[in-house]
């Protein structure tokens, strides 16, 4: 079983009133969530606001739920959620990538690099960091991304490649 | 081939080795946990008086389980030990419901254990751990030790048993 199909049938059971489904499909998906949240508010807090009312929303709309599709459901609920808490973002804070156990000397590296691509990320247009973030984190296709975007596959992959293109350019690689 | 490695080889078509390199170190943070209250704050007076209505038919329900579970718990726990033995996913998830009230057999934890370990269903996987959670038998360094043992899913049952410990 996929991680796809793990979330449909968590979600089926919390659409069915199964609270601990609901809290094994927030285990399951929260960091995805939490790290689109993120970047598009560019506030850690604002975006765990947006995440505690994403599952809140999907506990209370339970009920909508079709059966399938639990992934892509969830973030659009996100993203609306995001939408009613969000002021202009900033530069979101380095995430914690390193390793405490590894060289000083490297983590050091990686959070600098981290930084620099928060930065470059904050520097995208809203609708094109929002395809970049969407599709590095959500563990969805094309069309499901283009779903949730309201957006076609082919202007997706466009948003992809201008995205691409900026981030190499401002990070130099 | 999973959607993320599908992903990764668009960025890579779309910026060569660049976008490799930037989905490799595209930083991701750990989300915070679910905070409970809030999930669950009730809309209005009428949701608190049906909450307290609905515990107090609960506590009725309980003393009435309490009485009537003793005799029941020896037959209960053999029917249900049969299914868990099948090894049919929908047979086990059956027998998994059926023990929930069984309180008093040794054996049920070594056999939840042995679920947890070496089903490949997840849906099994999870029954058996949240069993096991409610079931309280198992100290920190068993967790730790069960939790070494599971041949499928094991990154995703680390984080269902982090998420009963942060629900608790």
């Amino acid at each position: 079983m996929s991680e796809l199909e793990l979330a449909d049938t968590l979600m089926q059971k919390a659409a069915r009133g199964n609270r601990r489904a609901m809290d094994q499909l927030y285990g399951l998906l929260a960091t995805p969530l939490y790290n689109y949240l993120l970047r598009l508010s560019g506030d850690p807090d604002l975006a765990n606001d947006a995440l505690q009312n994403t599952f809140l929303q999907a506990w209370q709309s339970r009920d909508t739920f079709r059966g399938d599709g639990a992934r892509p459901w969830l973030f659009v609920i996100a993203r609306n959620a995001s939408r009613r808490l969000r002021t202009p973002p900033v530069a979101t804070p380095a995430a914690e990538t390193a390793d405490p156990g590894a060289d000083p000397a490297a983590a050091q590296t990686a959070r600098e690099t981290a930084a620099q691509l928060e930065h470059a990320l904050a520097k995208l247009p809203e609708d094109t960091r929002e395809a970049i973030v969407l599709s590095r984190v959500a563990g969805l296709d094309l069309d499901e991304i283009a779903g949730i975007l309201g957006t076609t596959n082919g202007a997706l992959r466009v948003r992809l490649s201008r995205g691409l293109a900026a981030l190499k350019k401002e990070l130099e690689l | 081939m999973s959607h993320n490695e599908d992903m990764r080889s668009i960025w890579q078509d779309e910026a060569g080795d660049a976008g490799a390199k930037l989905w490799d170190e595209f930083p991701l943070s750990a989300a915070p946990p679910m905070e409970r209250q809030a999930a669950e704050r009730p809309q209005g007076p009428w949701l608190w008086a049906g909450i307290a209505a609905s515990w107090a038919v609960v506590g009725v329900m309980v003393l009435w389980n309490l009485e009537l579970r003793s005799d029941v718990d020896a037959a209960q726990a053999q029917a249900a030990l049969a299914l868990l033995s099948t090894g049919r996913s929908d047979q086990v998830l059956a027998g998994l419901q059926s023990v929930q009230t069984v309180k008093n057999h040794g054996g049920l934890t070594d056999v939840l254990l042995q679920l947890l370990q070496t089903s490949d269903d997840p849906n099994v996987q999870l029954e058996a751990l949240e069993l096991l959670y409610q079931r309280g038998d198992l100290s920190s360094a068993d967790w730790n030790a069960a939790l070494k043992n599971v041949r499928h899913h094991k990154e995703f049952i680390e984080r269902a048993l982090k998420a009963q410990e942060i629900e608790i």
